[in-house]
């Protein structure tokens, strides 16, 4: 079983670094073919650079937009930040010193991750009932099934760590070891092969076409405001 | 080969058609667009705002919707499978499909306002219009016959470049050359004639000099061609306005038509490959400065509840939203009101994107909200500064069961302005 997981992973991984690769080869190929002007951006200044930040790390235009959602989505996106960063006590050995300073809060994390995907799915099924793309909740229902087996795994149905980071370890040094015991970690762990498959490409892209938007309207001040 | 009458190049079908069979779908793309397109999270949120979704109710041609067929057309032809196994074909009615949505657009840019991660759909929407040109899908209707049209008469109403100032323009002396100078626009010089003879009168009345192109020379700021993805002849027409504009001085382009003033901010200085030699700015913002320095002087009060409608591409295209109002509230009197969505959200009345008279009764319903909460909110009078939006909320009013009167801002302004300095 362990080595058909391990299997699984590399196949996800391909998968996922060929999508990066074929992604950027369009990039790049577009990059290539535009001439110098239509590739021109707009000068990147501090006041662009601030504003993007902003929307960034406190989502901002979802806040200008719907603050009842925006509460959940921002709890949601950091929750699963600290839920990632928490994972990586597997893949380090020794684990580093800002991994397992970030643990309590990755634990807390996990706890309010779930409760933060059933309240946005809550505002756009129930509240709203407006336009519902398949993938938007497709995307919401793999999350919640993860974080949801993971809490259990912590919690109801607990895993022995030890047995999951020689497995994890063994994934990375091409020495496939057996897997944890338990049908609820498999779940688990092909829940996320699924998302590392399914791992939505704006989590790359957004920040640079927030960078984007803000220096555009940074330059539209000095093309038509300014004197 | 020049075409004889206006000097303008043919409208050459020539790289659109010679490429027709190019797999990609990436072609026209840049690469900030090419993430724009993955950084949508088809969270949903453009469509409250979407004006199309407001009188259709489809989703099929909502922006995310949009957005999610054309990455599966790139996926199709460039993605990983297709460069293992080859690229697969597109199926032509989801193509069809596709063409029909992106072209029912207004390109309002409500949805780009209110996206969650900032993609600028009103430039990425002519982008894949024109796409869809080059595989012979776009453009849709009369639409397909403006390249032509323009080569021929310089403008896209395919009338005579004789018309284009006659016989309304005010009595008002030219001159030759100057530092500013005045674009009056096509839609304004023959679908809403009160808008620019307005303009006019107002500049004159503030008194600096000013010049415009011979009838003949003021040709298409290439607007409707950008728009609807048939970019062939914008160079040429770019660089023939701006030339002219060079040779007689000019340092400041005034302009009213809010598309004419989003072309020629945005996208001249990419179609001239440097910056302009001039500066552009909508009327309003020059008439405030005006008024600001006490040039403009007011001949009695109007008494009137007006409310203002800010149009697309003026507020969400170049961000003048003040100004407008600015000129409203000097003129004695006047009461000015909102709408409810306003400035930044203001809602498209259904003439953008030249789709107004291909999807006429999307455009009239859109102009019929527009014109239900101006009544609603009891006012007297309608004030657009868009020719487009001029014609087109004209037109929704004719047979409407709820009436107003519509005015253009300068058209207004010149009513209650003395005029002694023309």
């Amino acid at each position: 079983m362990g080595t058909l997981l391990s299997l699984g992973y590399y196949a996800a991984t391909l998968a996922f670094l060929g999508g990066i690769l074929s992604r950027f080869l369009i990039l790049w190929k577009a990059y290539r073919s535009m001439g110098p002007v239509m590739t021109s951006r707009p000068k990147m200044t501090p006041a662009a650079f601030i504003k993007a930040a902003g929307d960034m790390v406190f989502l901002g235009r979802l806040l200008k937009v719907h603050d009842v959602l925006w509460a959940g989505e921002w709890i949601f996106h950091w929750s699963l930040v600290l839920v990632v960063l928490r994972h990586l006590r597997y893949f380090f050995n020794p684990v580093p010193g800002w991994i397992a300073f970030i643990q309590p809060a990755g634990i807390i994390a996990g706890c309010v991750l779930p409760l933060a995907l059933i309240y946005i799915l809550t505002v756009k099924l129930v509240i709203e009932k407006g336009y519902a793309p398949s993938y938007n909740f497709f995307l919401l229902a793999l999350i919640l099934l993860t974080g949801g087996t993971g809490l259990l795994l912590r919690t109801a149905f607990r895993t022995d760590i030890t047995q999951v980071k020689i497995f994890v370890l063994g994934i990375l040094s091409f020495r496939p070891e057996a897997a944890p015991g338990g049908l609820l970690f498999i779940v688990h762990y092909m829940l996320v092969l699924l998302l590392v498959l399914y791992l939505p490409s704006h989590i790359f892209t957004a920040p640079f076409v927030m960078l984007d938007a803000r220096e555009r309207e940074e330059e539209l001040k000095r093309l038509i405001h300014e004197e | 080969m020049k075409n004889r009458k206006n000097g303008l190049r043919p409208a050459v079908k020539s790289r659109q058609s010679k490429d027709k069979n190019e797999k990609s779908f990436t072609r026209y793309l840049t690469p900030q667009q090419l993430m724009e397109l993955d950084a949508c999270t088809q969270c949903g949120e453009c469509l409250k705002h979407c004006p199309v979704q407001d009188v259709t109710g489809n989703p099929a041609v909502s922006p995310p919707e949009k957005i999610r067929l054309f990455k599966e057309f790139i996926k199709a032809t460039e993605g990983l499978k297709a460069r293992l196994l080859g690229a697969g074909a597109v199926d032509r009615k989801l193509l069809e499909d596709f063409t029909k949505a992106v072209y029912e657009c207004t390109t309002c840019g409500a949805c780009g306002q209110n996206c969650t991660v900032g993609i600028f759909t009103q430039r990425l929407w002519p982008m894949l219009r024109k796409e869809m040109v080059r595989r012979g899908l776009g453009p849709v209707g009369a639409q397909a016959k403006m390249p032509e049209v323009v080569r021929d008469t310089g403008n896209p109403y395919n009338k005579p470049a004789a018309e284009r100032y006659a016989p309304w323009f005010p009595d008002i002396k030219l001159a030759e050359r100057a530092d500013i100078a005045y674009y009056a626009g096509c839609t304004g010089a023959y679908d809403a004639q009160p808008m620019v003879r307005g303009d006019v009168l107002v500049l004159g009345a503030i008194g600096e000099p000013f010049t415009m192109l011979p009838p003949g020379d003021e040709i298409c700021c290439g607007f409707p061609l950008f728009i609807t993805g048939q970019h062939d002849m914008l160079e040429d027409l770019t660089r023939r306005l701006v030339n002219a504009y060079k040779a007689k001085g000019v340092k400041t382009l005034l302009c009213s038509c809010p598309c004419c003033v989003n072309m020629m901010t945005r996208e001249w200085p990419l179609l001239y490959g440097d910056r302009l030699p001039f500066r552009i700015r909508h009327i309003t913002q020059f008439v405030t400065k005006a008024m600001e320095g006490g040039k403009v002087r007011f001949k009695g009060e109007w008494k009137e509840r007006v409310i203002y409608h800010d149009p697309c591409y003026l507020s969400r295209g170049v961000g003048v939203i003040e100004e407008p109002r600015v000129v409203l509230r000097n003129i004695p009197g006047l009461e000015l009101l909102e709408f409810d969505r306003h400035g930044l959200n203001s809602q498209c009345c259904g003439a953008g994107g030249a789709t107004r008279k291909i999807f006429h009764e999307n455009a009239v319903a859109m102009g019929r909200l527009i014109i239900d909460e101006a009544v609603d909110k009891k006012a007297d009078r309608l004030i657009l500064s868009c020719p487009a939006c001029y014609a087109k909320v004209n037109e929704a009013l004719e047979g409407h069961d709820k009436k107003i009167t519509i005015t253009d801002i300068m058209e207004l302004l010149s009513r209650v302005i003395e005029k002694e300095r023309s």
